[in-house]
C-alpha cells in the first residue's frame, strides 16, 4: 500500500517525491510512483466488477487512470494522492462503461423518429387527454409500433444537454422533509442519508424532477406539465439521472 | 393464440449493460401488447433498468433470465432471475432500487433466494389504459 493510504503514515516523503517528478519531469520516478499505487487502481477496478466487462479489461481502464492522476496531481494543494487518484481513476472506469453502453449504433431512422415523437405525444395528450399508446401514436407518425419503440429506445442512447431549469423543491429536501409520509418513510434512515447525499449533488431541475415522480408519486405527464417540459423529455432526464444515482450509489460503498 | 390468456416470453441475456437494451425494446413490445401507454411503457423501462441493474451488481456475472409474462389488456409481470454472486448483496444499491421500483411498479420484490438473486415487478393497466383500449 502507499504512504500516504497507509493509516497514520506520514505522507511527506510521498508529497516530496511527488514535488520532485514534477520538478524534473523523471520517468523512472513516474514509474516507480505508479508502481507503488498499482493496489489502488486494483481496488478501484474492483468496485466496478460484475458488470459485464472482464476484470483484466478493468484493471487496464483503472491503470490508464492512475497514470494521469500521477501526472496530474499537484502536491502543492494540501490533498492526498489517494484523495486525488480514487476519483481521477474511478472517473475512467465510469467513462469506459459510458462508452461501452453508449456505443450503440442507434439506426438513423429510429433517431429521426425520436426527435418526432415528444412532439406527437404532447400533441396527442392534449387531444386525447390521456397518454398515448404506441398503436396511436405509430398512426399518428405513419410507423409500425416497433419503429416507435426503437424511437423511444433512441432516446436512451441521447444525451440531452438542456439547461432550463425550475424553481421548487428539490429531492434533497424532500428526503429531508418528507420522514413521516410517502415514499421516502420506506426507507431506513441510513438509506435515507444516503440518497439525501446523492441527490443534494444533482443539479436543481433533475432534483426537482426525481422528488416530483418519486417523492410525490407525480406522473411523467403531470410533471411535463408542471416544469414546462414534454414529458417524452421528463422520462429521458428521469433514466439519466437515476442511471448517475445507481453509479453513485453503487460507489458510495 | 387465445387474446386473453397469460402469455409467458423467456429471454435470457449476459449479465452485461449493453443488453438492458435489448430487454427494454422486448418489454416495450410486450407491454404494448397489453395495452399500456407511452407512460406506463416509460415507467416500465424505468423499472427494467433498475432490474437488470440490480441483477447484474448482486449477480455473479452469468447470465440473467427474464420471463415476462403478460395478460392481454391487464398486467405485465416482469421477473429477472440469476446466480448470485460471491459478495454480500450491496444493502444500500437495494434500498434505491426498492425507491425507485416502488413508483413505478404496482408491486415488486428484490430477494435473495439461496443461491439465487432475484427481482420482480408487476404493472397493472390502470384507468387511462383501459380507456384507451376499451374490450
Amino acid at each position: 500500500m502507499s504512504e500516504d493510504t497507509r493509516s497514520g503514515g506520514d505522507p511527506a516523503p510521498l508529497i516530496a517525491r511527488f514535488r520532485e517528478f514534477q520538478r524534473s519531469g523523471d520517468r523512472s520516478l513516474r514509474n516507480d510512483l505508479i508502481r507503488e499505487h498499482l493496489s489502488l487502481a486494483e481496488a478501484c477496478a474492483r468496485r466496478f466488477a460484475n458488470r459485464g466487462e472482464p476484470l483484466d479489461d478493468l484493471e487496464q481502464v483503472a491503470m490508464v487512470g492512475l497514470v494521469k492522476a500521477v501526472e496530474r496531481f499537484d502536491p502543492g494543494k494540501g490533498i492526498p494522492f489517494a484523495g486525488f487518484a480514487v476519483p481521477t481513476i474511478t472517473g475512467e472506469l465510469r467513462r469506459h462503461f459510458r462508452d461501452a453502453t453508449w456505443a450503440l449504433k442507434v439506426p438513423r431512422g429510429a433517431k429521426d423518429l425520436h426527435v418526432k415523437i415528444p412532439a406527437a405525444v404532447e400533441r396527442m395528450s392534449v387531444s386525447l387527454g390521456r397518454a398515448p399508446t404506441p398503436l396511436e401514436l405509430a398512426g399518428e407518425l405513419g410507423e409500425s409500433i416497433e419503429h416507435v419503440l426503437d424511437g423511444l429506445e433512441a432516446g436512451a442512447a441521447y444525451r440531452t444537454t438542456s439547461t432550463d431549469t425550475t424553481e421548487g423543491a428539490t429531492a434533497a429536501g424532500y428526503a429531508t422533509a418528507k420522514r413521516t409520509s410517502g415514499n421516502a418513510d420506506r426507507l431506513e434512515p441510513e438509506d435515507r442519508l444516503l440518497l439525501q447525499g446523492l441527490l443534494a449533488s444533482l443539479p436543481e431541475r433533475e432534483q426537482t424532477i426525481i422528488a416530483l415522480r418519486f417523492f410525490e408519486d407525480l406522473s411523467q405527464s403531470e410533471i411535463a406539465e408542471r416544469v414546462g417540459m414534454s414529458q417524452v423529455h421528463v422520462s429521458r432526464l428521469l433514466r439519466r439521472t437515476l442511471r448517475a444515482l445507481r453509479e453513485q450509489v453503487s460507489d458510495a460503498d | 393464440m387465445i387474446a386473453d390468456a397469460p402469455a409467458s416470453v423467456t429471454l435470457v441475456v449476459p449479465s452485461d449493460v449493453r443488453f438492458h437494451r435489448s430487454v427494454r425494446l422486448a418489454v416495450g413490445g410486450l407491454a404494448t401488447l397489453v395495452g399500456f401507454d407511452i407512460e406506463a411503457i416509460e415507467d416500465l423501462r424505468i423499472g427494467v433498468d433498475e432490474l437488470c441493474g440490480a441483477l447484474g451488481e448482486a449477480g455473479n456475472g452469468d447470465p440473467i433470465s427474464f420471463e415476462i409474462v403478460t395478460a392481454i389488456d391487464s398486467s405485465i409481470r416482469i421477473v429477472g432471475t440469476t446466480p448470485l454472486g460471491t459478495d454480500d448483496s450491496d444493502a444500500d444499491r437495494f434500498a434505491f432500487s426498492r425507491q425507485i421500483l416502488s413508483v413505478v411498479a404496482d408491486d415488486y420484490g428484490l430477494d435473495v433466494d439461496g443461491p439465487i438473486v432475484r427481482c420482480w415487478l408487476d404493472r397493472s393497466l390502470g384507468d387511462r389504459e383501459l380507456v384507451a383500449n376499451p374490450s
